[in-house]
């Protein structure tokens, strides 16, 4: 990308307001995240019989829980897990959704196949085709990551496909086949660069589902096995003490939601940005 | 209209096989040997023994395949649940209705609320109510539902003492209580979807309001209302009938996690409970019914494309 380009994209994100207070606050989630050792005192496992489901106070700013846990620091590590689970598989599913995109939109041949089978993971819905997949491999963190890359996968190769299908057509692609391009070259220099815009603004989106996703499998108890925190297991955990530490749902809700919030405002805004046409309203 | 429609079925088939043939093959795609795991690790030989016989693993696969279909294809039969002792099939007809009546409860509340904000914030393009309406539809969006589910019951049910806790109340015993069951689910399930109806309506009307015959219709003197529900709203339905098909599926996926938080006897909770215990021929059943009910859905969209708009059936 030239960089005159990369300073317009620059100077039209830095006038999205919206935008900016999503990456920012982003920016801030994944601090928190990293500096969790640094930014607690406990340690999120450590059982503590003599204060549990503590209200908040100084000691434990968002309580503990019925092990007497710090939630606090369970969240901190929490939101760690989620954004490491959600990272994982916003980059294995871009790059496989690549892959599977541009085949099938390059290779006539092997376009029907491909987009058949993306259709029948499509047939289900997104949840439950990871609960099934869950079903298959078993319970665990793993497991969940692999699950939901293969939920969320067909849906970029299928908006990697459609720009393929539309580059692929340009002039200056035949203009490369006419000067004698080989095709790994065609496809990695000149169409896969114009599939990007698309695919990334996709990629926030993933990233935010992927992180309520495996919040919703912790939560029913397939995804990330206790005593490790996740976001949705300490959700869970929390939801049989819902009348007597109303704290132990509160915090790791909050969590959950604005980190999911400020991925929605940094997708919606980089849409507006990179692809102007898709603007909402 | 009919050669449309019929068309659409014929389209359909191949998808409702894969469906099909990926539920009967979930089970054989389980690493190492699925009676040993429904089992348990420890079981003797003898238990394990009489689970691959009754599941019927010890059969060429080919034969298995054969049965299989022919269950189901006969006798609409999906097999036997080993923990619930019961046909997969009764089990799910049993705990259908509370799963689709919370889903289509939750998808015209969303509908109404989303239509109408959704409407209303394009017809007043950047005022309070627009900018209201997008922040409740990015709350929406962003709040995961079963968060939304606790926070409701904590307010609602705990301190207020409106409506249950959790589980449910049968219509035929008592209509009353049975809708205070089912309030606080529909709510929840219903935000999610009514946020992402909203943020299609909305981009849908404005679109179409800037169109000319909208304008021609306000020329000549049309009032405001009308111009918007019949020349426009009409001719933004399009989308919105997608979103809302597409949210319908979102709904039944959604209804896993719902059901957990609600204590809801339904197919969700079904669902979730069959995986932790590897109950392998209700997963396949469950899947196989969600997916038919999920591709039927997507045909009653293509009907209504071919009701809202006679030009898709040419297409």
């Amino acid at each position: 990308m030239a960089t005159s380009e990369s300073r317009i994209y620059l100077a039209r994100m830095s006038r999205n307001s919206l935008c900016m207070v999503g990456a920012a606050s982003l920016l801030l989630v994944v601090l928190v995240a990293l500096l969790a050792p640094i930014l607690t005192v406990y340690d999120p496992l450590k059982v503590d019989p003599r204060s549990m489901l503590a209200e908040p106070s100084v000691r434990h700013l968002f309580g503990t829980d019925h092990f007497g846990r710090d939630l606090y620091t369970r969240v901190l590590y929490g939101t760690r897990i989620s954004l490491r689970i959600g990272t994982i598989v916003t980059l294995l599913t871009g790059l496989l959704g690549a892959v599977i995109g541009l085949a099938s939109g390059y290779f006539r041949r092997l376009d029907g196949p491909i987009m058949r089978l993306m259709d029948v993971l499509m047939a289900f819905p997104a949840i439950l085709l990871a609960i099934g997949v869950m079903a298959v491999l078993g319970t665990g963190e793993i497991n969940a990551i692999i699950a939901l890359i293969i939920v969320y996968t067909p849906r970029c190769a299928r908006i990697v496909r459609a720009s393929t299908l539309t580059v692929k057509t340009r002039e200056y692609v035949q203009a490369a086949r006419v000067l004698g391009a080989r095709e790994g070259r065609i496809i990695l220099r000149h169409i896969f660069p114009n599939c990007l815009s698309p695919l990334i603004v996709q990629l926030v989106f993933v990233f935010a589902y992927a992180i309520v996703a495996e919040a919703a499998l912790s939560f029913i108890g397939v995804g990330t096995p206790p005593p490790t925190p996740s976001l949705g297991n300490i959700l869970s955990e929390g939801r049989n003490y819902l009348a007597v530490a109303p704290w132990a749902t509160v915090a790791p809700g909050v969590a959950i939601s604005v980190t999911v919030l400020a991925l929605n405002l940094a997708g919606d805004g980089l849409r507006d940005i990179l692809d102007p046409r898709m603007k909402l309203g | 209209m009919f050669r449309y429609i019929l068309g659409r079925i014929l389209a359909l088939l191949p998808v409702l096989l894969l469906i099909s043939v990926s539920s009967f093959a979930l089970i054989h795609l389980v690493p190492g040997d699925p009676a040993v795991i429904m089992a348990g690790l420890q079981a003797p030989d003898e238990v394990i023994r009489q689970v691959r016989e009754a599941m019927r693993l010890d059969i060429p696969i080919h034969q298995q395949v054969y049965e299989w279909y022919k269950a189901l294809v006969l006798h609409g039969d999906l097999g036997h649940s080993y923990f619930l002792n019961a046909r997969v099939s009764a089990a799910i007809l049993e705990r259908m209705p509370l799963t689709l009546s919370v889903a289509v409860l939750a998808i015209l509340l969303a509908s109404i609320l989303g239509i109408g904000l959704g409407v209303l914030s394009a017809v007043r393009q950047n005022s309070g109510v627009d900018k209201l309406a997008m922040v409740l539809s990015l709350g929406g969006l962003s709040i995961p539902n079963f968060w939304l589910g606790l926070m409701l019951i904590m307010y609602f049910s705990v301190r207020l003492g409106l409506f249950p806790t959790g589980g449910y109340v049968p219509w035929s015993q008592d209509p009353l209580e049975s809708l205070r069951s089912l309030a606080l689910p529909t709510f929840t399930l219903g935000c999610t979807a009514a946020a992402l109806i909203t943020r299609t309506s909305r981009a849908a009307m404005i679109e179409v309001l800037t169109e000319d015959y909208v304008r021609t219709a306000r020329a000549k003197g049309l009032r405001k209302l009308v111009v918007v529900n019949k020349h426009a709203l009409k001719n933004a339905l399009l989308p919105i009938v997608t979103v809302i098909g597409n949210t319908f599926g979102l709904l039944l996926g959604g209804a896993v996690v719902t059901e957990t938080v609600f204590s809801l006897p339904g197919m969700g909770r079904l669902v979730a409970l069959s995986i932790l215990r590897r109950d392998y021929p209700l997963i396949q059943g469950a899947l196989l019914t969600i997916g038919v009910l999920y591709v039927i859905v997507n045909l009653l969209v293509d009907v209504c494309y071919c009701l809202l708009d006679p030009r898709v059936k040419f297409d």
